[in-house]
């Protein structure tokens, strides 16, 4: 008796020290039981605990589950059993459930035990049951096994927390440098590592590259097959360019179609580098040569790439990223899957054209570095008839800069639609005031030009429309003026577009007239309000004969098609004198006025009327 | 081990010996062999390789300090027994690399998934072998009977000593599936002397502290209390092997722990006494030992009839794994021993064993134990 009860202190001090001994659950169970496996003579010690709904050991279950679940057992590739059944009165404390089954070799006991009412130990045993005293010697030990499991459940929600935070911080910190879609290094990531690659070609001497590619006819793609099938392009893109690429350098995604290859350690040979970067060119065209798979679609595309050697004397890296990206528009200038070293003085004017191009994205941005001029125009005896409004542009990064240069750029851009809609609608708030502040009964009209590819927009009535409700002018004080390339093609919709704005009472002038090519048969079917003779043939036409010709074909033209006539350009009386006695009687030029700010054009009114 | 397995006992340690006996089992139908062989007749290590590399059919066995055949124990010449079934041999390597063991059992799966029986036949001498049962354990559970043990030299010196198709080979396991079940029975006639006490610091089979004090303070204090030996005038190992360490098993039984060595105040044992386990001191008398002999194979019967529930099935073979260290303390009476085991068995064609390094068995528990100073009897 006495040996026994030694037997069973010794087992229950061994048992007991090693519950507790690692925090995490998995690792304390696993001490426990090797212990216990050995120490009790065991087959087999199973663990079942309630679970949460992402399956982990919880202290409360699922809502309405109440059912425990295998969590592991010891050995590991011991047969799952299924917890004990324990009663509402059970569970809630420290009580045995002993079951027995026999398999062909041997009879097996499983005594299970409820730990803390959130989980459940079974011992199982060979063909020999314990004595009922080690059943007793083993509720304490299974209530301090309860109490640690419930600290190692606690501290295991708490590394989860824990781990879902950093998860979430690795998760921010990876979208920061990286692009969502293609999950390359982005636009940030690039540059950092730009910097480092030419501060180190700058410190030993040795030449990078930095490769600009654009897709070509990427557009068409967005445009036809949606932007799902779109996207799909650019992750296999990205793919590709990663394969081919490798381990030489770093592909990123800048934005849209714009991808960045990065190569570092060029050698010091400016000649031996570009000849590196003519290797990997050949690799890259080669290995677009096959189409891409882009969801149901497989589809062939091929890079304009512009290439930047550096470090280049003291060049920074929006520089290098600049001058790879100049040499790019003068790949995709060349034709499909071409590709161009940077060349400065080829490169210059288009250099020139994208930062003003990038100017104008951000003044259409911040706003305010528009503004209108009006320009008056002027009948037989000088009264004020109208005014045209002319835009100007406060570039802060470059003086003086005209309609005539930066409108083109805005067309070729895609931001005329958004640089008109401005026009349009600051040119439909300043006649609001000025007819707040008055007009002379003599104004008739204020004229404001549209692009061809404004004017061409289906939406372009409808905006025009929007503008007029929005500020509340009078239709019949707005003239639009279109050029006379504006309305050649597309001659059905834009007869239709300008009978429309002339049923709204809004009036229609041909502007630069004379300078186009357009039939008078064509001329006779727009129904235009106004014809603009050019300033070119109102210029020095008291002197050239030539001029004088033509512009008495137009007097006639319009009296025939009984539309009213103005010159622009008008700067001398002798000039003003011819074009009256040719039949025009409405101008407009330097003669009158130069176009000013709505405040002058204002105060000149008010001086007028005076 | 099954019905129709043949034994060839060669007394002549080579290599055209051992083709001879291996050509002979072959003609009767033999497509597995067990080869057990003695470290007294001194192979040529090398061409034992070379020709077991060279061998068509599955192998596997070892070098032991004596082997057994019949109710002989011999310590010259060569066992060969041969199967009438193509068995599966894995060969786990490197047991000292914990991580490796676990890498190379895993990939044992499927080998290990159907079997109801495995030979272990491991070098008795390597390191971190409770630590190789405990990962067997964990793949294999008690889903199959365990049974074998160690190989090796008697003079503690560890070099290869198991055979296999990959020649003779250290710090390995061998792992022979077999689709039967072998019946076991497990001995060992140790009795308790003085106990318990509790162990307060150990590290692995290093026995550091009982009772808060050396370990060697209180077994020196003890086995001097219990007898007239002398630790100042006797060799260690002269004296423990007579005073073995034993873990009190919850059954009543004893593990026993075998202390071989002492290094400053702590005892070198074979195998793990883990810390906060409670041991005890046994002692050992001859008739003892080979009473528990006897028990170890009358178990293996019982064990075979509550199987077979009844039903009349005689074993037709036995292998038997004896613990080295009995018969060094038997010494002349070892043979009393195997004499026991054969009165205790029905007659049998086929008696074979070795002498072994630590046993390893499934206890009835079905946990894998390494034991010592223990017999082990199968019945097949």
């Amino acid at each position: 008796m006495m040996s026994n009860t030694l037997k069973y202190v010794s087992i229950q001090h061994e048992l007991g020290m090693s519950i507790g001994v690692a925090l995490r659950l998995q690792p304390m169970l696993n001490a426990f039981s090797l212990v216990c496996l050995r120490r009790l003579g065991l087959a087999a010690v199973d663990f079942h605990f309630l679970k949460s709904g992402d399956g982990e050991p919880a202290l409360q279950g699922r809502p309405g589950s109440g059912r425990f679940d295998h969590f592991c057992s010891f050995p590991q590739t011991s047969k799952v059993i299924s917890a004990a059944q324990f009663s509402t009165d059970q569970i809630n404390r420290v009580s045995c459930i002993h079951r027995k089954l026999s398999d062909q070799d041997h009879a097996w006991h499983h005594y299970s035990f409820s730990l803390g009412g959130f989980g459940v130990i079974t011992l199982q045993r060979l063909d020999i049951e314990f004595d009922p005293p080690i059943l007793e010697l083993l509720k304490p030990l299974i209530r301090r096994l309860g109490l640690s499991c419930q600290a190692s459940i606690e501290h295991e929600n708490l590394l989860q927390a824990v781990a879902a935070r950093a998860e979430a911080e690795k998760t921010i910190l990876f979208q920061l440098l990286h692009d969502d879609l293609t999950r390359l290094p982005n636009r940030r990531s690039l540059m950092q590592e730009l910097e480092r690659q030419l501060q180190i070609g700058q410190r030993d001497g040795s030449f990078g590259a930095l490769l600009f590619l654009d897709l070509d006819r990427f557009k068409l793609v967005n445009d036809t097959l949606g932007h799902a099938v779109g996207d799909r392009l650019l992750i296999a893109v990205a793919v590709r360019l990663h394969e081919l690429v490798g381990n030489q350098g770093m592909v990123s995604r800048l934005s849209g179609d714009e991808f960045i290859i990065l190569i570092g350690n060029l050698g010091c040979e400016h000649a031996v580098a570009k000849g590196c970067v003519d290797e990997l060119l050949s690799v890259i065209r080669a290995g677009f040569v096959d189409p891409l798979s882009a969801g149901e679609h497989s589809l062939h595309v091929t890079p304009a790439i512009g290439i930047e050697l550096f470090p280049d004397e003291e060049c920074t890296a929006g520089q290098i990223l600049r001058r790879a990206d100049s040499a790019m528009y003068q790949a995709k200038a060349l034709g499909l899957n071409s590709s161009v070293f940077y060349d400065r003085h080829l490169s210059f004017e288009l250099e020139r054209r994208r930062d003003i191009e990038k100017e104008l994205q951000l003044a259409l941005k911040v706003g305010d570095q528009f503004e209108m001029h009006y320009q008056s125009q002027h009948g037989s005896d000088g009264e004020c008839i109208g005014a045209e409004a002319l835009l100007r542009w406060h570039n802060p990064f470059r003086d003086g800069i005209g309609p005539a240069q930066f409108i083109p750029i805005a067309e070729e851009a895609g931001l005329m639609l958004e640089l008109g809609a401005w026009v349009l609608r600051r040119g439909c708030l300043d006649l609001r005031e000025m007819r707040r502040h008055g007009l002379p009964s003599s104004f008739r009209r204020l004229s404001v030009n549209v692009s061809a590819i404004q004017f061409n927009h289906r939406q372009f009535v409808e905006t025009l429309i929007g503008i007029i409700a929005e500020t509340g002018v009078e239709p019949s004080l707005l003239m639009i003026e279109l050029t006379e390339s504006t309305l050649i093609g597309n001659s059905e919709s834009t007869i239709e577009k300008m009978t429309a704005l002339r049923k709204l009472g809004i009036k229609v002038a041909i502007d630069d007239f004379g300078t186009g090519f357009s039939s008078l048969a064509y001329l006779s079917r727009l129904p235009a309000q106004s014809i603009k003779i050019d300033q070119t043939f109102v210029r020095n036409i008291d002197s050239v004969s030539g001029k004088r010709a033509i512009v008495e074909t137009i007097v006639a033209l319009s009296r025939s098609l009984e539309i009213d006539l103005i010159a622009e350009g008008v700067e001398t009386e002798a000039e003003r004198a011819v074009i009256e006695r040719l039949g025009c009687s409405n101008y407009q030029g330097f003669l009158f006025s130069r176009p000013v700010p709505l405040r002058d054009f204002m105060a000149s009114l008010q001086v007028a009327t005076d | 081990m099954n019905s129709g397995q043949q034994a060839v006992y060669l007394e002549s340690a080579t290599i055209e010996a051992l083709r001879g006996a291996i050509d002979t089992l072959r003609k009767t139908s033999a497509r597995s062999l067990m080869i057990f062989a003695c470290e007294g007749d001194n192979w040529a290590i090398r061409e034992l390789e070379t020709y077991l590399r060279s061998l068509d059919l599955p192998v596997f066995g070892g070098i032991f300090p004596s082997i057994i055949h019949g109710s002989t124990l011999h310590r010259n010449g060569t066992l060969v027994i041969g199967f009438p079934l193509t068995l599966e041999v894995a060969v786990i390597s490197r047991l000292r690399d914990q991580p490796g063991i676990d890498r190379q059992l895993r990939r044992l799966g499927k080998t290990l998934a159907d079997c109801r029986s495995v030979f272990v036949l491991v070098d008795g001498l390597s390191t971190n072998l409770e630590s190789f049962i405990e990962s067997l354990f964990g793949v294999l559970g008690a889903r199959a009977a365990v049974m074998g043990g160690g190989a090796g030299y008697l003079d503690l010196l560890q070099r290869p000593c198991l055979l296999s198709n990959q020649g003779v080979i250290v710090d390995s396991a061998l792992l022979v599936a077999l689709p039967m079940r072998v019946d076991r029975g497990i001995g060992h006639g140790w009795q308790m002397l003085s106990g318990p006490f509790l162990v307060t610091r150990s590290n692995g089979n290093v026995l550091e502290e009982l009772n808060y004090r050396p370990a060697i303070e209180i077994y020196q204090q003890e086995v001097e209390a219990h007898s007239t030996s002398r630790f100042s005038q006797t060799d260690f190992f002269s004296i423990s092997k007579t005073y073995p360490l034993g873990i009190e098993s919850i059954d009543g039984d004893f593990l026993v722990r075998d202390p071989i060595k002492q290094v400053g105040g702590a005892l070198i044992c074979v195998g793990e006494l883990p810390e906060n386990a409670t041991v005890y001191l046994l002692k050992g008398e001859a008739s003892a030992l080979v009473a528990a002999a006897a028990q170890a194979a009358t178990s293996a019967l019982a064990m075979r009839e509550t199987r077979l529930r009844g039903v009349s099935a005689a074993p037709k073979a036995a292998i038997i794994f004896d613990c080295i260290s009995r018969a060094l303390f038997l010494d002349e009476g070892f043979s009393d021993e195997l004499r026991a085991i054969e009165r205790a068995l029905p007659p049998m064609d086929c008696v074979v064993g070795a002498l072994t390094i630590g046993e390893i068995v499934s206890s009835r528990s079905g946990l894998i134990e390494l034991m010592n100073k223990s017999i082990l009897v199968g019945l097949s």
